[in-house]
């Protein structure tokens, strides 16, 4: 197991997670809508399309945000 | 058929600019440019009001205001131009009326019109001075609105179109903002490289809102617009992120995703940047 912060939290995710498996392994456990957020790994936006491909180490700090749509 | 730009200051407009001009990143050559540059403000209400009203104070030269609904007493805590008397209104033209009087040097065009896809399609047409400041790279469209849809249409119209689009957004104390330049900057992506979804709750109508929270990132959105008429420090790739109750901002690197069926046609960058090992920070603004 490794250890990632998202949104300032510790998780364990196993290793050679990738970020969507580290994502629904999130969406199981907290209702998370993956459809309609962004993540953001070390301060970098991950674009849906690339979120099997980037394999989770330990100390990545995952960031996830909701679209604001208000004006 | 060409039409007028200014090329120079007059003494009056010198003395009103001077605190801008005195600045080496403006200068007199600087207020000329913002004095010939064009905005598209979509959505004229909490953000919309602020950023019109603090551009045109600060003379930009030709704002185009886009928005079909009437003044409501809600609007009043956030939206400043209006007051009691204005409500009813249509909001595009009593916010053109106040700002022509705040700076008669600006030219206002109201359209009190959703902004759709039969409207965008006509802009160009239907105003030849717009489209000649398009053609000249002197237009940049300011995303005010205040729902998913309208958010990624007009991302989709800038995209198409190469025109800057300066994306900002607001609810309860939570706000975003991000500069989206296919032509400079096609490595950083979309709007929808970053958010695809058509629908959030994240709205002033669902979660509410504070007006002085509009008014902080409304003033950001209007510094991006004007650094980027000026030129002024680096091109911005982030989305900018503001929590009203840490009272901090956050940012994080965009990148376009090479799967988006709005930018993927760009052209390519071969800037990249690395996702891992690079500094951790804590973030802020967060599900």
């Amino acid at each position: 197991m490794i250890n990632v912060v998202v949104n300032s939290q510790d998780h364990r995710v196993p290793e050679n997670s990738n970020l969507l498996m580290t994502l629904q392994l999130l969406a199981e456990s907290q209702s998370l809508d993956l459809s309609n957020i962004a993540v953001a790994l070390n301060q970098h936006i991950v674009p849906k399309s690339q979120w099997a491909e980037m394999l989770c180490q330990h100390g990545d700090q995952i960031d996830l945000f909701n679209a604001v749509a208000g004006g | 058929m060409t039409f007028a730009t200014t090329d120079t200051l007059t003494k009056q407009q010198f003395i009103q600019y001077y605190r801008q001009i005195l600045l080496p990143e403006v200068e007199e050559l600087g207020q000329q440019k913002l004095l010939n540059q064009h905005l598209i403000i979509i959505g004229v209400g909490g953000l919309g009001t602020h950023v019109a009203q603090q551009l045109t104070a600060a003379g930009i030269g030709h704002l185009y205001l886009v928005d079909d609904d009437k003044i409501e007493s809600s609007n009043l805590p956030r939206q400043i131009l209006f007051n009691p008397e204005s409500i009813g209104q249509y909001k595009v033209s009593h916010a053109a009326a106040e700002l022509i009087k705040l700076n008669p040097d600006v030219k206002v065009t109201a359209y009190a019109e959703r902004f759709s896809k039969d409207f965008s399609e006509s802009l160009f047409a239907g105003n030849s001075a717009l489209k000649q400041a398009y053609e000249d790279e002197r237009l940049i469209l300011l995303d005010c609105s205040d729902n998913m849809p309208t958010r990624q249409l007009l991302n989709h119209w800038c995209a198409r179109h190469f025109i800057p689009l300066v994306s900002a957004s607001v609810s309860a104390f939570s706000g975003q903002l991000m500069l989206i330049d296919g032509k400079n900057t096609p490595e950083a992506g979309c709007y929808q490289c970053v958010f695809s979804s058509l629908d959030t709750q994240q709205n002033c109508q669902s979660m509410g809102v504070l007006g002085t929270a509009v008014s902080l990132v409304a003033s950001m959105q209007a510094l991006t617009a004007m650094k980027l008429v000026l030129n002024i420090g680096a091109v911005d790739k982030y989305l900018h992120i503001f929590d009203g109750v840490a009272m901090s901002w956050h940012k994080v690197m965009r990148h376009r995703d090479v799967k988006c069926p709005v930018c993927r046609d760009w052209p390519e960058s071969n800037k990249t940047e690395s996702m891992h090992n690079v500094a951790l920070t804590s973030g802020e603004t967060k599900l």
